[in-house]
């Protein structure tokens, strides 16, 4: 209906009350904070730290999304769920559980955790490392009991292996094969210490990867072979991973702490965010004072409820003055049964204070255009019943709850819409069809464009309003008023013919042309009034844009006529035709459910918002949020 | 099977190549980007899922198009129309509209997805401006089947 006043706020109490004052507002949950001119009112800005709160916030965050739930829910329950509920004056009591010491000694056995995580990888490639030496069976410490000569072990391509064996002879290197695979040859070349220039030239220019061992070398024990180091490493292995086995049992079992934490994150978001509102007040010496907004509808009981505090505590509320209204937030008000259309307001964008809100002009334009883009009666019984039945079941609030109203709304609307001008699942209903748009589509499109006219000439009507308010009153009238008549009397002279519809086209015609520029000027003023009469076109193009409903409209009936013309088709297979054929049935409805309630849904919106927002429309405003409780994992109630 | 009905056929079969060509390159323009944003932030998955979707429906147009050809044809029961050569074009040509307009925005509709779902990246709340973008593309689409809609319907047979 329209933007619902608000009024404006000071409170001044002494510093040592901010805290538990702050809290109590929150528990209101009917006022916003905001900022105060502090230079000009020689106030220090309150400076307040959150990172502690913060930190414990992500920390719990990240313990809650790793700890598994304590009864898992499934499908259905999942979906319905509710989250728990506990007293909102009393939560502060819920810090007393010792969360501090659940999260750091969850943290701790996670580090452990991950340490020996990395040790198992550490030794897992030590293990490749190690695996192709297997074949190698000399004890390791003989290597070093070598006194003049030098050992190696080297990896080279197969292709080198000839050119090696060849100058290694000429060296007087002894070159043993070890072991022998597609892609490479594993080597043990012994040679005399003097020699290692010349040996490390054979191999400088080729891919050869010399394997280190001195690690191994220095440990191993007496007639230690490298399968006995790969055996331990292996126990070392098996070690390890039962141990984090362990560990993950311990972490698990967390999870009976899971509703306490859930508990306290809230109740720490909630504290994180009333120093962000501590942050706003302004402080003297002794005493701090805040500013912010309340509905003007709920300003009675706010003063009462502050005034209940504490003596000490002073409060004016005043309207505001013209200034702080321009800043002041917005709050649609609307009946109740056209709550669920300010979603789509709100998704272009709130309107500016002082502005028209549109949402009563939108709903009934948008509740017909869903219906005629899906035009399907049982699918719109499907998603009535669906939305019914979360309403019912789930009881969601906020947001949700008001997107589920909406579907509920899309969805009768498809019920009636379906039923005259579509189908149910794909068969129309031939008595009640009032207009079977694929036999003949013309009739459809007249009544898509009328719609459109009819939208059209609203939002002229509303550009009127606007600029009236706005102080151009003769302008408005003339220019405004003269397209609002020369629209349908144009059109009416073109389908009748009637001559005192011409009159009346010129008398609009009149209006746009001498009123359009403000000019003292008459030549330019003409001439300007001339061109404005040139929107005619964008008139024109916005309400053939509305010729989108019918093909979206035909879409759906013919895409429900496919899937029954395919399942007519399978029903003929033998034995189990039938069984593909219902399954096609519904596969193929649900689909077309869902694509056409998205088509449905985004190209309604967009008439609304290219369409008919675009003469009249001021989007801009800032939404009105309370200074209240939040609730992720939990829900505080009173 | 006649020359005319051969064109009618062909006519049909456009439409659904081309406006699936247009759609299958769309779809797959914001797909990509959606399982670029999704490495970061699986949960995205929902509203992202949407968006990468919004390309796929001139394909759709295209093929009831070629549905509504078949259906005027008679191709699905046991006698096909036998229409003549110039009745065949016109059908052929009937079919041009949801065809290119199909192909050609269907692409440029992907584009604007794959923006518009970097965008939801960065600002997870902004789902619906995204789409409204995506639908300014579609509109052509959907006029392109309008149109073959009221030329195939104004053909007699």
């Amino acid at each position: 209906m329209a933007i619902s006043p608000v009024k404006r706020f000071e409170i001044l109490l002494p510093q040592e009350q901010l805290d538990g004052f702050l809290s109590y507002l929150q528990e209101l949950g009917v006022a916003q904070l905001d900022s105060l001119p502090y230079e000009d009112w020689k106030l220090i800005p309150a400076e307040t730290d959150v990172s502690e709160y913060e930190r414990w916030i992500t920390r719990l965050n990240h313990l809650l999304n790793n700890l598994p739930e304590t009864e898992p829910k499934k499908g259905l329950d999942k979906l319905l769920a509710q989250k728990p509920k506990y007293s909102a004056s009393l939560r502060k009591a819920l810090l007393d559980f010792n969360y501090q010491k659940v999260v750091e000694d969850y943290e701790a056995l996670e580090n452990r955790k991950h340490e020996l995580l990395q040790e198992i990888k550490q030794l897992e490639k030590e293990e490749e490392f190690l695996s192709p030496l297997t074949v190698f069976t000399i004890p390791l410490k003989e290597l070093t009991r070598l006194k003049t000569c030098q050992v190696e072990l080297v990896q080279v391509l197969p292709a080198d292996l000839k050119r090696i064996l060849e100058e290694a002879r000429q060296l007087e290197v002894a070159v043993e094969v070890i072991d022998r695979s597609k892609n490479s040859v594993l080597l043990m070349i012994i040679f005399h210490q003097t020699a290692r220039p010349e040996v490390e030239r054979i191999f400088s220019d080729l891919k050869a990867n010399f394997l280190v061992l001195n690690a191994y070398l220095s440990r191993a024990s007496a007639g230690e072979k490298i399968e006995d180091i790969l055996k331990d490493l292996q126990r070392k292995k098996e070690e390890k991973k039962k141990l984090v086995l362990q560990l993950e049992k311990e972490l698990a079992s967390f999870a009976v702490h899971r509703p306490a934490l859930m508990a306290v994150h809230d109740v720490l978001l909630n504290e994180k965010e009333k120093m962000a509102g501590a942050s706003l007040a302004g402080l003297t010496e002794k005493t701090c004072l805040l500013t912010g907004w309340v509905p003007a509808a709920e300003a009675e009981r706010f003063s009462e409820k502050v005034h209940k505090y504490s003596e000490l505590v002073f409060l004016t509320l005043r309207d505001p003055s013209p200034e702080e209204q321009e800043q002041a937030p917005v709050i649609l008000e609307n009946p109740e049964v056209l709550k669920p259309f300010e979603i789509i307001t709100s998704l272009y964008g709130l309107p500016q204070p002082r502005t028209i809100d549109p949402t009563i002009y939108l709903a009934p334009f948008f509740f017909v255009f869903v219906g005629l883009c899906v035009s399907e009666g049982g699918y719109g019984f499907l998603v009535t019943l669906l939305s019914l039945l979360y309403l019912k079941l789930a009881k969601p609030q906020g947001g949700t709850r008001m997107f589920m109203r909406l579907m509920l709304y899309l969805g009768l609307s498809n019920v009636v819409f379906g039923t005259l001008v579509g189908g149910w699942f794909g068969f129309p209903i031939k008595p009640l069809l009032l207009i079977d748009p694929l036999k003949d589509p013309i009739p459809f499109m007249i009544l898509s464009l009328i719609l459109g006219f009819i939208q059209v000439l609203l939002s002229t009507f509303l550009s009127l309003v606007k600029e009236y308010r706005e102080g151009n009153k003769v302008g408005a009238i003339a220019v405004k008023g003269g397209w609002i008549i020369l629209l349908p009397s144009l059109l009416g002279y073109l389908a009748l013919k009637q001559p005192w519809f011409g009159y009346l086209a010129l008398l609009g015609a009149a209006g746009i042309v001498l009123f359009t520029s403000n000019s003292r000027n008459p030549v330019a003023r003409v001439f300007s009034g001339l061109y404005g009469l040139y929107g005619i076109s964008g008139y024109m193009a916005d309400i053939l844009s509305y010729s989108r409903i019918l093909a979206l409209g035909l879409s759906t009936g013919v895409i429900a006529m496919v899937v029954n013309s395919i399942v007519q088709i399978v029903w003929k297979i033998p034995v189990i035709g039938w069984l593909i054929g219902v399954l096609g049935f519904i596969g193929g409805h649900l689909f077309n459910l869902a694509i056409s309630f998205l088509g449905g849904f985004v190209h309604s919106m967009r008439l609304q918002f290219v369409e008919f927002f675009t003469r009249f429309y001021q989007a801009g405003g800032r939404p009105f949020k309370p200074f209240k409780l939040e609730n992720k994992y939990v829900e505080f109630i009173r | 099977m006649t020359l005319g009905l051969t064109l009618a056929i062909l006519g049909a079969a456009l439409a659904v190549f081309l406006a699936g060509i247009g759609s299958a390159i769309g779809v797959g323009l914001a797909g990509q980007a959606a399982s670029g944003v999704m490495s970061e932030d699986p949960s995205k998955f929902g509203s992202i899922l949407l968006l990468a979707a919004l390309p796929g429906t001139q394909g759709i147009y295209g093929f009831l198009s070629g549905f509504l050809v078949i259906l005027k044809l008679g191709l699905l029961g046991a006698q096909a129309a036998q229409p003549t050569v110039q009745q065949g074009l016109q059908i052929m040509f009937a079919c041009f509209p949801v065809a290119f307009a199909g192909l050609i925005s269907a692409i440029h509709q992907g584009k604007v997805c794959a923006a518009g779902i970097y965008m939801v990246a960065k600002q997870p709340k902004e789902m619906t401006k995204p789409m409204v973008l995506g639908a300014l593309v579609e509109t052509y689409a959907v006029l392109g089947l309008l149109a073959t809609v009221l030329l195939l319907n104004g053909i007699k047979l």
